[in-house]
């Protein structure tokens, strides 16, 4: 009895928990089998695996799985470049440091609707500075309304603008963790700056930067609130990632039932991704 | 700060907190008690219209001779229910801001019934009070309703109460001089003989330009010069692109075309854009229910594809941003006196014809009939948009009886007098359009024409109404959306976007079970 005290412990919080995280998820798996639109007069029927025989054959989902897929690699690889240079300058020594690491990490601290509306604003054509000052200092003519290309850039710069201080950060501790007698011997040995990063810095915040690859990941791959703002999932369907999409068939289409079967889709997409960074943050630790 | 005072004066520090504590928790309690005793909310403020609350004698002619006013039998009916709540989710259009900010206030002042109204967009007006009528919450007593479709929805999903049956069971609570047939939506509002409730607002879409753009002699003659013809509203597709085309200067700022291609609104555009050969029931066979032109639609008919192809081509003519304009942006561009020649519904009328809002549209601005193209004609007649909206009674609301009494205080003769001068675009009543002259007269004061457009349009049979009543509409605009924006942004040619979209939707057709050509 005392040997298993400690579970009896927890079940008050593991239950709460359980009923919070899956109940919901295993109503939505409830309603993945069902035809349930919820304006029509019909009532909610079971119709066992249709929802996700069409989901294959449906060219608006695998568009927009791809499109999400494309721009979390973009963005990801973006935020991981910038980042780990942001990480050099922030180990720097020089006037102003703190204020710089201050003023870097304050895009975390908006809210992603914030963010969206914010870039809303700046780069929207004719009202926005962004647009305003690269027509008139560089000629560009930056229109993100008309420009499928400058739309879905803009959807990579706001996301790096918004998460690069985070991925920063993370390769921070891992650059600063690494031994200085390591650094200093490189040093004598007069390796250069690319063989440093080759062979000591890159092997040794391995784990940093698979941690950002994948929680970056996944938050990339689920976005909603910024895409939503900036550009409501335009022009076209640029920008229309898998949650855009997912939201518009529920809330204005309401196909309850086909949104539930996707739902689930992304729902297991996210618990692979999780997996793997499980499986890969443990593998690095041995 | 102790140091300063004198030993004499110097307040011991508990004691200081302690009278300094129970100040502070008196002036709470004051104020709490101060804004309980004020309750509800603030005053009314922004358009102030200065109207009778009795039918001006002069202006009308006709109608129904009824002893009193309404406020007088609203005074008096609204007994068993004073201290009520109403509550309405609606959409933020210029009727319902206007109701909102000159009537509510009055409405309780004369029932002792608080009318609380959340103006919304339309999207978040929609998904609230289909949550709250799906679950029976009874959070609302009046839903918003401004499309058949959505009508038909709940109706059969018996969300919303027929006002016909709820009046012939209230007699005692109907203004007998209230004539709900005088409303002009009042068919699109009615489904299998019931209706949803008095509309409280109808207006049109259509095209519009500026009057002064067009009267200028230095640009009429450079048109004539550059095109061959005199500078007038465009009577087919490729006289509104030419005007399209010379009114089009970015460094002006001035634009030729405006529309809304929003993922929202383009569904809409679909039934007005240009040519009137706007694709009804989303090109529906007339029976069962198939989109496809294989299948007896015409969504991917080649009057769809040229329309499409027309719809696609004059948004290079629209200012920046066009890509993503709804309908508040379209009039929101006409205000700023961007546009020379667009489509607008003419509920923005409120603010473009207000010279204190928009002093750059104020006085500037005619409406036009839309062309038409023979050859693409599909209908005999539809050529304008309509639309209007209502506050129907939810089933599951707290407050019928006074929610009754609220739709008919809203919708009467003497509110919608004082709505069509604050409006200026807006006509719901036949006996105000035809019976009086205020329609001329506001168009003589703003220097429009708005009314005798809205006149011509139901005299002559040339508005289309809202899409069909089809409970399952919304899956076929979310189909239907989809493939337009990406026309839209040239992702997808007219043909493509069209014939896939049909695919597409016949498909979805057949698996919520609608009857194709076949099955008759």
């Amino acid at each position: 009895m005392a040997k298993f005290r400690s579970w009896y412990l927890l079940v008050p919080a593991v239950s709460l928990l359980a009923f919070i995280d899956l109940a919901p998820f295993f109503y939505g798996l409830d309603l993945s089998f069902q035809r349930w639109i919820m304006t029509s007069p019909n009532p909610p029927t079971y119709v066992g695996f249709y929802n996700y025989g069409f989901l294959v054959n449906d060219s608006e989902f695998l568009g927009a799985f791809v499109r999400g897929v494309t721009f979390a690699a973009i963005s990801i690889a973006c935020q991981l470049l910038l980042g780990l240079g942001t990480a050099f300058i922030m180990l720097r020594k020089f006037r102003g440091n703190v204020a710089f690491k201050v003023i870097l990490t304050l895009p975390l601290a908006v809210a992603p609707i914030a963010v969206g509306s914010m870039w809303r604003i700046m780069m929207y054509p004719g009202i926005g500075p962004i647009p305003y000052y690269l027509k008139h200092f560089l000629g560009i003519h930056w229109d993100m309304t008309g420009s499928s290309a400058i739309a879905f850039a803009t959807t990579i710069m706001m996301d790096t603008w918004h998460w690069l201080p985070l991925a920063a950060l993370i390769m921070l501790s891992g650059i600063a963790g690494i031994p200085q007698p390591l650094l200093e011997s490189a040093a004598i040995d007069g390796v250069s700056i690319l063989q440093k990063l080759r062979f000591i810095y890159l092997p040794l915040i391995k784990f940093e930067i698979i941690f950002v690859v994948l929680l970056r990941g996944m938050d990339a791959f689920r976005i909603f609130d910024e895409i939503w703002m900036l550009t409501g999932g335009g022009p076209g369907n640029t920008t229309r990632f898998l949650s855009v999409s997912l939201y518009t068939l529920i809330l204005r289409g309401w196909d309850i039932g086909y949104g539930a079967a996707i739902s689930m889709v992304y729902v297991y997409v996210i618990i692979v991704m999780c997996w793997i960074l499980y499986q890969a943050v443990m593998r690095v630790r041995e | 700060m102790f140091c300063l005072l004198s030993e004499e004066k110097k307040v011991a520090r508990r004691q200081f907190l302690k009278y300094g504590g129970a100040a502070v928790a008196v002036a709470g309690v004051a104020a709490v008690g101060y804004m309980a005793g004020q309750g509800g909310a603030p005053a009314p403020t922004g358009t102030t219209v200065t109207e009778t609350n009795t039918v001006t004698a002069g202006t009308m002619t006709g109608g129904p001779q009824v002893e009193g006013n309404i406020e007088d039998f609203l005074a008096k009916a609204s007994g068993p229910y004073k201290g009520q709540t109403v509550r309405l989710v609606s959409e933020s259009t210029a009727s319902g801001m206007w109701l909102n900010e000159n009537k509510r206030a009055r409405f309780e002042e004369i029932t002792g019934i608080k009318v609380e109204m959340e103006l919304l967009g339309w999207d978040d007006v929609m998904r609230k009070q289909l949550l709250d009528a799906q679950q029976k919450g009874g959070a609302y007593d009046l839903y918003y309703i401004d499309e058949a479709e959505i009508m038909a929805s709940r109706f059969d999903n018996d969300y919303i109460l027929d006002w016909y049956m709820y009046a012939d069971q209230h007699k005692d609570l109907l203004w007998p001089g209230f004539n709900v047939t005088d409303l002009i939506p009042v068919k699109y509002f009615t489904y299998k003989g019931m209706l949803a409730g008095p509309p409280f607002e109808h207006f049109i879409r259509t095209i519009v330009y500026r009057k002064d753009l067009f009267e200028d002699p230095t640009e009429k003659q450079n048109f004539k010069a550059k095109y061959g013809w005199d500078l007038r509203p465009a009577q087919t597709y490729d006289e509104y692109r030419q005007i399209a085309e010379f009114f089009t200067r970015p460094d002006q700022d001035l634009y030729g075309h405006v529309c809304m291609p929003n993922s929202m609104c383009i569904p809409c555009d679909m039934y007005t854009a240009t040519g009137g050969y706007g694709i009804m029931n989303y090109g529906l066979a007339t029976l069962g229910y198939r989109a496809g032109y294989k299948n007896g639609g015409r969504l991917d008919s080649l009057g769809a594809i040229a329309w499409l192809h027309r719809y696609v081509d004059l948004l290079q003519y629209g200012p920046p941003g066009l890509a993503n304009f709804t309908w508040d942006d379209e009039g929101a561009s006409i205000a700023a006196g961007r546009i020379a020649q667009g489509w607008v519904f003419t509920e923005n009328f409120a603010y473009i014809q207000d010279p204190e809002k928009s002093p750059k549209s104020a006085g500037k601005i005619l409406c036009t009939i839309p062309h038409v193209e023979p050859k693409f004609y599909t209908y005999s007649t539809p050529l304008i948009y309509g639309d209007a909206g209502v506050w129907a009674m939810a089933r599951s609301g707290q407050a019928k009886e006074a929610a009754f009494l609220w739709n008919q205080y809203a919708t009467c003769t003497e509110t919608q007098i004082g709505q069509m001068k604050a409006c200026k675009g807006l006509a719901p009543r036949s006996s105000l359009l035809y019976g009086t002259t205020l329609g001329e007269e506001l168009d003589a004061k703003y220097g429009t024409n708005v009314y005798a457009t809205i006149k011509r349009a139901t005299r002559e049979g040339l508005l289309m109404g809202p899409f069909p009543p089809m409970a399952d509409e919304p899956v076929g605009r979310d189909i239907l959306w989809k493939h337009l924006v990406d026309a839209a942004a040239k992702k997808v040619t007219p043909e493509d976007a069209l014939t896939t979209c049909a695919n597409e939707m016949d498909e979805k057709w057949k698996s919520l079970g609608y009857p194709d050509l076949k099955g008759y």
